[in-house]
């Protein structure tokens, strides 16, 4: 799987009703780290072209028109970009996370921003990231 | 001089707690915008988030996949509003951390029971991670006495499947994600 198809997967409805499986942040965290096109993404972006793509690609999800009562429609995959984001480039994981906070009607991705930054970080998580590793 | 209140509908701005510098008997009720006034029965401010809805297609999706993952569950209610959590404390008004579930239900009275043959209908099940923490729950709806044996889950469960779908299940037929069940509750009471 390329760049574009992971992409093109984690922007979809069935990415997105795979990680709200979750009722806590933790388990979210858990389901998206197991998802195979996060982990194909994460490897493509191994390379710096991906990774500013996948920064773009934060600023245009963001700045799409939203239905006010409903969620932002690309949440799932916002939290997602945050997370390979941080683990390839603090800065443009920063800014991303800005960009994100500054959004409205985001419910996972900004619980990562503010977990990735330190602000809220539920003990369980920590577990998941080890065996996250391990594996 | 009346006091203005909000509208139903209408956003609250965020206020501070000040508990320590107002008397017991001038202690007003504080509403942040983002989430519901919501106590035990022991007057314990439970924590709880109001999740926005999830657009129709996304729903939509999420019926979609829980019909492949188990076609046998049958779909009760489809919102993003509320949690599993928030379905059995808080009467379907809310996100609640599952990690406030025990606090929860030690809070209101609840009792735990030794095991699934102990339990019975309007009972809670838990359901645990791989690490043995609360990540789900669900309320029991039947109890399959007649079937013992021929059926693999002595319980049915009625439970919200993370964001979405509310299910009527066995008990341990649901998502592996949603961990497996691992500790009943019950508020019953007899004389």
């Amino acid at each position: 799987m390329n760049a574009k198809e992971a992409m093109e997967r984690i922007e979809g409805h069935s990415f997105s009703a795979m990680v709200n499986l979750a009722s806590d942040f933790p388990t979210f965290l858990r389901i998206l780290t197991s998802q195979h096109e996060v982990r194909a993404l994460a490897d493509e972006m191994k390379s710096e072209r991906v990774t500013l793509d996948v920064f773009a690609r934060v600023g245009e999800l963001a700045a799409k028109p939203l239905e006010e009562e409903y969620e932002h429609p690309a949440d799932s995959a916002l939290a997602t970009y945050l997370w390979l984001l941080n683990a390839r480039n603090g800065d443009y994981f920063e800014k991303a996370a800005e960009t994100v906070l500054g959004c409205k009607q985001c419910w996972w991705a900004r619980k990562m921003a503010e977990y990735v930054r330190g602000q809220k970080k539920p003990e369980r998580c920590q577990e998941i990231l080890q065996s996250h590793r391990d594996s | 001089m009346g006091e203005k209140y909000a509208e139903a509908g209408q956003s609250v701005p965020p206020v501070l707690q000040t508990v320590e510098a107002i008397p017991e008997d001038k202690v007003v009720l504080l509403q942040r915008s983002d989430s519901l006034l919501l106590q035990t029965r022991a007057k314990w401010q439970i924590p709880n988030e109001l999740r926005p809805e999830r657009h129709p297609a996304a729903l939509k999706a999420a019926v979609e996949l829980a019909r492949g993952i188990f076609p046998d569950a049958i779909l009760r209610s489809i919102t993003a509003t509320y949690n599993c959590v928030g379905m059995v404390v808080a009467s379907r008004r809310t996100w609640v951390d599952p990690a406030d579930l025990v606090r929860i239900l030690r809070d209101d009275g609840y009792r735990k029971l030794n095991g699934p043959e102990e339990g019975d209908i309007g009972d809670v099940v838990i359901y645990h991670d791989e690490n043995g923490m609360p990540c789900h729950v669900g309320l029991v709806v039947r109890k399959n006495i007649l079937l013992a044996g021929g059926q693999e889950d002595l319980l049915t469960v009625l439970s919200k499947w993370g964001a979405d779908g509310e299910y009527i299940h066995g008990a341990s037929r649901v998502p592996i994600y949603l961990g497996a069940p691992a500790e009943y509750w019950t508020d019953r009471r007899t004389l």
